[in-house]
């Protein structure tokens, strides 16, 4: 938390006006209620609110699209704070159920959607090839070095 | 104890000697709380020429200056140093008291040991004591060398040029010429009446705009001593104030001024274009009246778009229909030159591009307009004779959404609030509500700034009225099928999304600074916010006044404003004019540079760098100044390398003289800081007001701009062992002499680099802007310096000793030879360098 405000530059913050064109345009916004890329802004860097932004489960509704930050009269780093934000909850344990089962599916197969026989039928069905199982190994390394391991029991 | 004197009796002085006077103050407690008073006065007293000191609990009072009087018959004193707040407080009050008692006012000295001393080290009484003895002696070094300065007058001329004429400068050019001046008038369009004539009402009144200016816009053109030059471009000015000589650049109009504006010719024109007046809502023809109030009431052509264009006469037609004869294709683009005592510029502004906004749609959906199309709209006279109508499908529309802050307030467009859309929208939201009650109003907005006299009761009306707020502006504007307009967005103050449809969107856009203004401030060397708009020379105390004498500024072309505020703004203008052109003189303040064309080489070096074009070089390669443009800033004389250049008042005699004396003792602990007068000067001051506590350690020397800081002050300071030197000056692009502290700058980097060269640590130069506010900045430069000045070894100050009186040396070994060679000698330009151990303590 600490981090984050070194890595994000206060002043920065200071300068929004609360025009509210971030959420406005926000394709997540508009079909999750309750999430609002002003409202973290002004929580979690100008309130002081960081715990409770950072165990707020729907901050990992936020696509990074980047439509906040184009937009935004000021050009702050909305965004890039919402990512940061994000590492962070990830490591006080703030991770969604899905999201973790989806990474550790990836560090065992290699893939993010499990390939099941059913789905290999259906490929052989449509005369496609069987798909190629990636190195699961070296996408597991990948993630440990990213630091997922000090997070999830990978 | 305060009130007590102490009186030296320095006798044996020489006639014509420097008799020097000290008055140290306490100023109650504000300095005698923290610095022992009497301990300055008797450290003055032993000081050289000084033949009378003492301490008062306030100098500043009748008692304190009726003294100060006494003693100068008394004790036949002729240089006077007041050791007590800012010179930029009193000095003028101290000015007239010696000069009420026959003295010069220029002879006298005031030591700062107020704010930059007692206030700032409220904890440390001995060395805020020390740091005062310092100040003293170093000001009794310099007024042992001031010498007596007369002022001089300059004849103005009794004429005023007013650039621009929109409302500002209708009233600035109306006042000048009914206080009997003669005006000249300049606009560039066809007509005067700027923005105010296109607009429809004006807040909070709701008076009709045209109504109000028409009149005004008519008797500027019949003013017998306005000349109205309309079509008309300034292409040069020169010269200073009271004398600038002014070139415009009349654009041909094809038609004479006998035209009564009938209309017949526009009637049987075969040629239309989009009129700009209406933002192109409308049409024109090519020979035309842009509207129907315009002054002067004669119609123009436009070449570009007449069938004539290029010489060719393929359409008589206006010509056979005009019965006063009034066209002539032969006229043409036509010079002119003339002399004026004052300007006023009323540039006045342009209004932003919504189409720099993509995500909103202008320029891609029909129903996206601006504020400015609506006001035209909305409007009698307008294209569509004042009915609302959606430009896709000419429907009334039975919900509009005003969206505010376009290109305002965003640090991608224009970072300011430019001030007037917020109350322009309630205007126009009202207009809407009385002629279609029922239509369904909203306004997006981040902030209603409703600030002015009658500004909230509008606001409230606007509610009242049924004009819905919503806090939050859309992210976007959808334009759908049918014209209409899906506005996304969140209402903050519900924290809820929004969806709302309406017919027509209104983008509330800004306000951004007139086009043609570049070349008018490149004329009149004016500095610019960082909006683009016109500096003032004091944002508070001098708020039409700029940084060149003469010029002044009315209207949004100093930043954006309403009506009122420009027309205040254009009478205040107005009558700073008026004063400069009642007197019939202007006085120059004698801190001008003076040029010995004795030692003068002519290298044009002077020229190069002043900010103001005053030095020219005359028949005999020998540099001149012009009095009257030159503003003292000392650049000139910084840069010159034959001391040819002598700032009156600051000469580098006196400014050596205080660095001599402040290096007497102790100076490898100490910091000397140069401080331009307007702003790190000021800075300075501020963080004493402001009670900042910081080091003891410096003591700074007052000139006009950090352009004056010559390198030989720095190397003296270096050469006589001080251990850090500070240069401070305006930011950069604030400089209060146009860009002068550019030369500051390079000149410090030129130094670095020297020192770099000769093995010593560059570190010990530092340079900071520091702007008039910025009190805490100076503090904190101070604190970081004195952690610095704590590495430096007294190894490195002697190495720094040696490097630079050699430097001193060769300089003057190079002088010599040069006036040997020339012949020339100047033997009052003495450069003796008196050595000092390091480290001597008191």
């Amino acid at each position: 938390m600490a981090k984050a405000l070194d890595l994000y530059d206060k002043e920065e913050f200071y300068r929004c006006l609360q025009c509210a064109i971030c959420t406005g345009s926000c394709p997540t916004a508009q079909v999750v209620d309750g999430f609002n890329p002003r409202e973290i802004i002004l929580r979690y860097m100008l309130y002081g609110e960081q715990e409770e932004v950072l165990a707020d489960e729907k901050l990992w509704c936020c696509t990074t699209c980047h439509a906040c930050q184009e937009r935004c009269p000021h050009e702050i780093t909305i965004s890039g704070l919402l990512t940061h934000i994000m590492n962070l909850a990830a490591r006080r344990g703030n991770l969604p159920r899905p999201l973790k089962e989806n990474i550790k599916l990836m560090a065992e197969t290699g893939w993010s959607v499990r390939a099941t026989s059913h789905s290999d039928r259906i490929r052989e069905q449509l005369g496609l090839k069987p798909l190629k199982r990636p190195d699961a190994a070296e996408i597991r390394s990948i993630l440990c070095e990213a630091g997922l391991e000090e997070i999830l029991d990978l | 104890m305060a009130g007590e004197t102490r009186v030296s009796e320095n006798g044996g002085l020489a006639a014509g000697e420097p008799r020097v006077g000290v008055y140290v103050c306490h100023c109650g407690l504000n300095i005698g709380g923290t610095v022992d008073c009497e301990a300055v006065a008797l450290h003055a007293s032993k000081l050289e020429n000084v033949v009378y000191a003492e301490h008062q609990l306030y100098t500043c009072s009748e008692p304190g200056q009726e003294k100060i009087k006494r003693d100068i018959a008394e004790h036949n004193l002729n240089r006077i140093v007041v050791a007590a707040c800012s010179p930029r407080m009193h000095e003028p009050t101290f000015r007239s008291c010696i000069q009420a008692a026959g003295l010069n006012q220029y002879l006298l000295e005031m030591a700062n040991i107020r704010e930059h001393c007692s206030w700032v080290h409220l904890h440390d009484k001995k060395e805020a004591t020390e740091k005062a003895k310092d100040l003293v002696r170093m000001s009794v070094a310099r007024a042992r060398l001031l010498e007596a300065q007369e002022e001089v007058d300059i004849p103005v001329i009794q004429k005023a040029l007013v650039i621009g004429g929109g409302v500002a400068g209708i009233q600035a050019a109306l006042d000048l010429a009914d206080s009997g001046y003669e005006v000249m008038l300049v606009e560039k369009e066809p007509s005067i009446g700027g923005r105010m004539a296109q607009i429809d009402k004006t807040f909070p009144t709701m008076d009709c705009s045209i109504c109000i200016l028409a009149p005004k816009m008519a008797e500027a053109g019949r003013h017998p001593r306005i000349k109205l030059m309309s079509l008309t471009e300034v292409t040069n000015i020169s010269g200073y104030v009271g004398n600038f000589s002014v070139t415009v650049r009349h654009r041909a109009r094809y038609v004479t001024s006998d035209c009564s504006a009938c209309g017949e010719c526009s009637e049987v024109c075969p040629q239309f274009a989009p009129n700009e007046f209406d933002i192109g809502l409308a049409t024109r023809n090519a020979i035309y009246l842009p509207f129907a109030q315009a002054v002067p009431a004669t119609y123009r052509i436009d070449m570009d778009l007449c069938l004539n264009r290029g010489g060719v006469r393929v359409c008589e037609k206006c010509v056979e229909a005009c019965e006063r004869k009034c066209i002539d294709f032969n006229d043409r683009e036509t010079e002119e030159s003339f002399e004026v005592g004052t300007i006023v510029v009323a540039t006045g502004v342009d209004v932003f591009d919504a189409r720099e906004i993509p995500q909103y749609q202008y320029g891609r959906a029909a129903n996206v307009i601006t504020s400015l199309e609506f006001e035209r709209m909305i409007n009698a006279g307008g294209p569509t004779g004042g009915n609302l109508i959606r430009p896709l499908d000419h429907q009334v529309p039975k919900s509009v959404a005003f969206l505010q802050c376009i290109g305002s307030r965003s640090s991608k467009t224009n970072p300011y609030c430019s001030n007037v859309c917020c109350m322009n929208t309630i205007k126009d939201s009202l207009l809407i509500k009385e002629h279609w009650p029922d239509t369904q109003i909203t306004v997006f907005y981040i902030d209603i700034r409703a600030f002015g006299k009658g500004f909230e009761d509008l606001f409230q009306r606007a509610k009242m009225a049924g004009v819905q707020f919503i806090h939050g502006l859309p992210g976007e504007i959808i334009p759908l099928k049918n014209g209409n307009l899906r506005l996304v967005g969140e209402s903050t103050l519900l924290s809820k999304l929004y969806d709302i449809e309406v017919e027509l969107a209104i983008l509330s856009v800004g306000l951004k600074p007139s086009t043609g203004s570049d070349l008018v401030r490149r004329f009149l060397t004016l500095s610019l916010t960082s909006g683009g708009f016109f500096m003032v020379a004091h944002p508070k105390l001098r708020p039409v006044d700029t940084s060149t004498r003469g010029v002044f500024l009315a209207g949004c072309a100093e930043g954006p404003k309403d009506i009122k505020d420009s027309v205040t703004q254009a009478s205040a203008a107005a009558a700073r004019a008026n004063i400069i052109m009642r007197r019939g003189k202007v006085t120059v303040e004698a801190i001008t540079a003076r040029v010995d064309a004795g030692a003068c080489t002519g290298c044009g070096a002077c020229i190069k760098v002043c900010p103001y074009q005053a030095i020219y070089l005359d028949e005999n390669k020998k540099a001149v100044v012009v009095e009257a443009a030159c503003t003292g800033c000392g650049t000139c004389g910084a840069e010159c390398q034959f001391s040819a250049i002598t700032m009156r008042h600051f000469t580098d005699e006196q400014i050596l003289a205080q660095i001599d004396a402040f290096t007497e003792y102790e100076s490898d602990k100490k910091i000397l800081a140069f401080n331009c007068n307007w702003c790190s000067y000021a800075g300075a001051d501020f963080a004493g007001v402001s009670r900042m506590q910081y080091p003891t350690e410096v003591r700074i020397i007052r000139t006009m701009c950090s352009g004056r800081v010559s390198l030989r002050f720095v190397e003296r300071a270096f050469a006589r062992g001080v251990a850090m030197v500070l240069i401070s000056g305006c930011h950069i692009g604030d400089c209060h002499y146009i860009d002068a502290n550019t030369h500051t700058e390079k000149r410090f980097r030129r130094l670095r680099k020297i020192m770099e060269q000769n093995g010593l640590d560059p570190e010990r130069l530092q340079l900071v802007w520091v702007s008039a506010a910025e009190g805490q900045r100076f503090q904190e430069k101070i604190a970081a310096m004195q952690s610095k000045l704590k590495t430096i070894s007294q190894e490195e100050i002697k190495r720094g000793m040696k490097v630079f009186v050699e430097r001193e040396k060769k300089t003057e070994q190079r002088r010599q030879k040069r006036e040997g060679t020339n012949g020339f000698s100047t033997p009052d330009r003495k450069t003796k360098i008196p050595l000092v151990e390091a480290g001597r303590s008191r």
